[in-house]
């Protein structure tokens, strides 16, 4: 920053006149280390680790439970193995019509509710502060309330309502159908204060004059809506729909509470199918490659909406 | 500018709509709470003193018969997440400064490194999680809260370290540099110049990393069994035991846990929301 080799050597004898500077040079940059060296543990500690124990893991016969037998090398048994095993292509389907019925929802509603917000004129304080606060909620606290006490056949006010405008008792958890639809109700109710946020953020920072101008041109609201603010939240609405997407295909937390992956196996997500085998049953080697294929679907499907999106808004 | 009815009737139909779906589960636990055990099971009850009589016997269950029931889960998260969120902050605005100041590291410009430290959101828990066991059970660190605390704090840091960075590098390096000609070292000015004009984010970052730290359920979950569970792990349990659930007692427990945050979130709002929206746009 302000070491100046040339500064430096007019003041030193001229036998070293590099010396000083280099020594400078070094002492900034062991303490550019030193600050960053937390920030280097972690990203060891929490990626590269992990991520390189469980490749070796997957291409392994290794099992917990298998005490004392030795961990042999079986290449890529495991990956090919799971494309044969029925519980995995269940998981997977499930996962995918999840992040196929929640994402896109959650981001609707979103908009809906940003847009809603971004042109209310009365209470616009109040209903910013409710719309963000399910973020500081857990996951656990929303399945165990929302899901299991509210859509209780007995005891929740659901089917109470439900009944009383003359629908038969849906047993919401019991019913595999159902059951999927409740855990993508928390999914949304939970994951659209994140977008509403982002959104409202973007929709503030758009300037006021546009609209207007478009309404001058004689533009209904419908119109200046669709063709000029929308256009103009692509890119917002493009890390939206990443981030949704990338946390839609890690779905556990919601599931495990709420029904286990029952009734049977209509609720069994790619997560929690990992946790079961490699967690509770001991299977690190099948459960790390069952965990890296859904990585690896993360990445494609998470890559191909950005390169979509790139293409779409340039 | 003046707006036309169907867009007044559309924007105060979405908000009243969604408002409701957001409130009546709030309402709902809060009133269950003062319900006692036949209010509950004799099916749905809604308005107090016309429906039910609120009791307060769970909250009088909670704060003087069980007090063990709950507390040492409260204790636990309590001390994984402050310990958790300070670590955050300070490794935070270490890295933070070291990037926000310095254009290159190494082979690497500061960019290219602050885009690496979000790569790891991508990666699913499902993933880490089964390394982490492993390592934990060999470094005896399992059901500790000492374990916790590491991996919350490796989770959160480079989070940190980039969130802080944006902040870091809204401070002009000049005000740096001229208290520095007075006769500052680095380290004072950082303490009395850069802290003070950084502390926004800082707060948002503390907070975040609470929360974080706070409401985690996976690694929590596959980490601890007995002597560190955490508040996620006891409340998922309260409804996983096969007598019936006391609706009452759960209801109670979840409004203690999400109360101190919600507070928090309510007075620390603007700090909180400008590091939410910058972690994921930018």
């Amino acid at each position: 920053m302000s070491s100046r080799p040339g500064v430096a050597t007019r003041a030193r004898p001229s036998a070293v006149p590099v010396a000083p500077a280099r020594g400078r040079r070094r002492k900034r940059s062991y303490v550019r280390l030193v600050l960053l060296l937390p920030a280097f543990v972690s990203l060891a500690f929490v990626t590269i680790y992990p991520l390189g124990f469980t490749v070796y893991a997957s291409l392994t016969d290794w099992n917990l439970f298998n005490f004392g037998a030795p961990v042999r090398f079986v290449g890529f048994r495991n990956w090919i193995e799971l494309w044969r095993d029925q519980n995995f292509l269940i998981a997977f389907k499930n996962t995918a019509v999840f992040v196929l019925i929640a994402t896109p929802l959650t981001y609707l509603v979103g908009l809906m509710v940003a847009v809603a917000l971004d042109t209310a004129t009365v209470g616009k304080r109040f209903f910013r502060v409710l719309f963000w606060l399910p973020l500081m909620l857990s996951s656990v606290l929303v399945t165990v309330v929302i899901g299991r006490m509210m859509f209780d056949p007995f005891v929740g006010p659901v089917d109470s309502v439900l009944d009383r405008l003359g629908v038969p008792q849906v047993l919401w958890l019991a019913n595999p159908r159902t059951a999927m639809m409740t855990i993508i109700i928390l999914q949304v109710w939970w994951g659209t204060a994140y977008t509403i946020m982002l959104l409202v953020a973007a929709l503030e920072s758009l300037p006021p004059e546009l609209n207007e101008a478009a309404r001058v041109d004689g533009a209904g609201e419908w119109r200046a809506f669709w063709e000029i603010t929308f256009p103009l939240l692509l890119p917002v609405s493009s890390a939206v729909f990443l981030i949704q997407i990338v946390d839609a295909w890690k779905v556990f937390d919601i599931i495990n509470v709420l029904t286990g992956g029952g009734p049977g196996t209509a609720t069994q997500s790619i997560s929690l199918l990992v946790f079961q085998q490699g967690v509770q049953g001991g299977n690190i080697s099948y459960a790390s490659a069952m965990a890296w294929m859904l990585t690896v679907t993360i990445a494609v499907v998470a890559g191909t909406v950005y390169w979509l999106s790139r293409r779409w808004t340039d | 500018m003046r707006r036309s009815k169907g867009a007044w009737f559309f924007t105060y139909g979405v908000l009243t709509a969604w408002s409701l779906l957001l409130l009546f589960p709030m309402y709902w636990v809060v009133t269950t709470s003062f319900k006692t055990r036949p209010a509950i099971s004799g099916g749905a009850t809604f308005v107090p003193w016309v429906d039910f009589d609120p009791s307060l016997q769970a909250w009088r269950e909670l704060f003087s018969e069980s007090t063990d029931r709950w507390l040492p889960f409260f204790a636990n998260s309590l001390i994984i997440s402050v310990v958790t969120a300070a670590l955050a902050s300070v490794f935070g605005m270490m890295g933070g400064y070291a990037l926000a100041r310095w254009r290159r590291l190494g082979p690497f410009a500061s960019a290219q490194f602050g885009f690496l430290l979000l790569g790891q959101r991508m990666f699913p828990a499902a993933l880490l999680a089964l390394p982490m066991l492993i390592m934990f059970q060999d470094l005896k660190l399992l059901d500790t809260r000492v374990g916790l605390i590491l991996l919350y704090t490796a989770f959160s840091t480079p989070f940190a370290v980039w969130l802080l960075t944006e902040f870091i590098r809204s401070v002009p390096v000049e005000i740096e540099e001229s208290a520095m000609l007075d006769g500052s070292s680095r380290l004072g000015v950082i303490f009395r110049i850069t802290l003070p004009l950084v502390l926004p984010g800082l707060i948002g970052v503390f907070v975040l990393v609470l929360a974080g730290a706070w409401n985690e359920y996976f690694f929590a979950l596959v980490l601890t069994f007995s002597e560190s569970v955490t508040v996620p792990i006891f409340l998922a349990n309260q409804i996983n035991q096969t007598e019936s659930v006391g609706w009452y007692f759960v209801s109670a427990i979840g409004i203690l846990s999400s109360f101190p945050l919600i507070i928090a979130a309510l007075v620390l709002q603007r700090f909180i929301q400008r590091g939410l929206v910058a972690g994921a746009v930018k």
